[in-house]
């Protein structure tokens, strides 16, 4: 059970950060703030929206209602996925620099276990810390909505397990980048910066249609497939709250065989490294 | 039996992008069961370095490293192994208290032990009033004294401690001596890495030198601090003629308070050295083998060193 050692040593120190509570703050708020403005009523077949700035007024019938209800899960299940993800990887990125400040990781390593279990043991804290975050705010808004509007849409809730599985994808570069670079600010731009690529590197072969040039072309194809398919992803969460039928699961299949890749050689060199 | 066996190590550091520093050059070291082991060297050494290939926390480059007759590389020995590093680096978000359970848990005891040992230790350190504060508010003694304690959460069989009592105050010192020669006598194994001579001296039973990661001497701490056919006799009223007469059996070295030490070859020299004091009615006041301290043992040894090397 020294894993499960590591993963609470790890969330509090997570806990500390303002970050994590600023995050926990803003989804309370966010939930709270739709349990008082909106307010809904129902007249037959017709729906009526008030909120606390306007009286009530009759704008959409039961089915207009629920589509633009569950385009405003998509909307909040994106936020997440860019900005809630993002405020994770804050709230976790120092977590490797920290642990490999001069004379902690001694301490650690001085005990009975292993490099492995401690790395990994850290990961899974870094997970569990972002896995509550974005839980607790994936939850809170469907209850509020679903109490609201009677709408329950359960794929609104599985979105939330994108968006932890697009966070446990892209820590694993968080964590390899920590142990060769100590500042933080480098190592979270370095991830958004690959996660601003994703788009472009989506649509790879449209872009090629147009430039000609083969070399170009073959390290376009080659970023693409070690880097996470992050824009990808974000497509497969909102067609899922949309109930759309999903395009194709390779991404995430392919996402998953990078991470543990990555993980790999996180250990790899993390296993070599001298205290 | 033995403890601790390193054969050979040789560890390199990279500098630069081409260079390699040789920290540790070649070390041959054996320590025994239930003693004070002492490695005293000046700073850059490569004690700290050391402690920490035969902790498994550097690989060395080449050479051995068994404790409890294990490679160092299982990280299972551990379980027998307390460690306090030079300059802990607690984690700052953690109170006393908290970094206590953090590492006996990771060394695998039960709740309700680490429970106990933590509140047996914290006060056999002397920190209890100060077991719910943070870290960082720590002094640097406290530190010390808070990393000597998660050392030992663990009850373990060996402990290395790497400059103790830096940055303790003289109390303190005192009380982290008796806490090492209590756990001596309750069969523990100590392996202190130290640049303070005194204190070294004070609680080791065997030391070894090191000097730019050779270890240049290694021995009983009576072995080195007593040099053999050297004593210091006090006696009064020396006259010259008896001077005279007592330099054909020994060399001697006279002081400007009658007190004089005589170099013999041997113990039937040294009688007749007093011979020759009590035939001429001089009043011996003592006869001691003069010791040397380790301190200057360990100067004139870097000293014929550094010779050497130019
Ligand atoms: N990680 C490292 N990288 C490069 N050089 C190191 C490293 N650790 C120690 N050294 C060098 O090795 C030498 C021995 O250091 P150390 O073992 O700390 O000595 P001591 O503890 O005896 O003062 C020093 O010159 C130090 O600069
Ligand atoms: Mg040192």
């Amino acid at each position: 059970m020294k894993i499960a050692a590591i993963v609470y040593d790890t969330f509090r120190e997570c806990l500390v950060k303002k970050i994590f509570l600023s995050f926990f703050i803003a989804s309370t708020i966010g939930i709270i703030g739709i349990y008082v403005i909106l307010n809904i009523d129902i007249i037959g077949n017709k729906v009526a929206i008030s909120s606390l700035f306007s009286k009530g007024e009759e704008i959409a019938s039961m089915e207009q209602f629920e589509d633009i209800i569950i385009k405003v899960e998509a909307f909040f299940a994106m936020a997440l996925f860019s900005i809630g993800l993002f405020m994770s990887i804050f709230a976790t990125a120092d977590l490797t620099p920290s642990l490999m400040t001069k004379g902690r990781l001694d301490l650690y390593l001085a005990r009975p276990i292993s490099r492995v279990q401690l790395l990994f043991g850290k990961y899974c804290g870094a997970v569990a810390v972002a896995a509550i975050n974005i839980l607790y705010a994936i939850a809170g808004l469907w209850l509020v909505i679903g109490i609201k509007t009677g709408i329950w849409n359960i794929n609104f809730l599985y979105s939330g397990l994108n968006i932890i599985f697009m966070f446990s994808v892209l820590y694993t570069f968080v964590m390899l980048i920590g142990i060769f670079i100590k500042s933080t600010p480098v190592n979270i731009i370095a991830v958004y910066i690959m996660v601003s690529l994703s788009p472009i590197l989506a649509q790879k072969d449209e872009i090629f249609l147009f430039i000609n040039n083969k070399v170009l072309e073959h390290i376009t194809d080659l970023l693409y497939w070690i880097t996470p398919k992050y824009y990808e992803i974000s497509i497969i969460t909102k067609n899922l709250v949309e109930g759309n039928t999903m395009p194709s699961w390779t991404p995430v299949i392919s996402s998953i065989i990078i991470a543990v890749a990555v993980m790999n050689l996180s250990l790899y060199f993390f296993s070599r490294k001298n205290c | 039996m033995t403890i601790i066996e390193c054969k050979g190590v040789v560890k390199k550091f990279r500098t630069g992008w081409t260079g390699k520093f040789t920290a540790i050059d070649g070390v041959d070291l054996e320590v025994k069961r239930e003693s004070i082991f002492g490695i005293l060297g000046p700073n850059g050494a490569g004690k700290t370095t050391l402690v920490k290939i035969i902790l498994g926390l550097v690989l060395p480059d080449e050479g051995s490293v068994k404790v409890f007759g294990t490679d160092v590389k299982d990280y299972k020995i551990r379980d027998r192994v307390g460690y306090l590093p030079e300059n802990p680096n607690l984690p700052p978000y953690l109170t006393g208290r908290q970094v206590m359970e953090l590492f006996g848990r990771l060394s695998g005891l039960s709740r309700e032990a680490v429970k106990t040992r933590t509140e047996e230790l914290l006060k056999e350190v002397k920190i209890e009033q100060w077991a719910n504060k943070k870290t960082p508010t720590y002094s640097k003694g406290m530190i010390q004294r808070l990393g000597l304690a998660q050392a030992l959460i663990s009850d373990p069989d060996i402990i290395f401690l790497d400059e103790p009592t830096d940055g303790v105050d003289p109390i303190g010192r005192k009380e982290i001596r008796q806490i090492l020669l209590e756990l001596k006598n309750r069969g523990k194994t100590i392996f202190l890495n130290s640049h303070l001579l005194s204190e070294t001296e004070m609680i080791c039973d065997r030391v070894g030198i090191m000097d730019k990661g050779k270890i240049v001497a290694e021995g009983g701490m009576k072995e080195l601090t007593t040099t053999s056919n050297k004593y210091s006799i006090k006696c009064k009223n020396l006259t010259p003629d008896i001077f005279e007469k007592l330099n054909e059996t020994a060399s001697i070295k006279s002081t400007l308070d009658g007190t004089f030490e005589a170099f013999v070859e041997n113990l039937e020299s040294l009688n007749r050295v007093l011979d020759v004091l009590r035939n001429n009615n001089l009043l011996i006041e003592s006869v001691t083998p003069a010791k040397q301290s380790l301190e200057s043992y360990f100067i004139d040894l870097i000293k014929d060193i550094r010779e050497e090397d130019k």
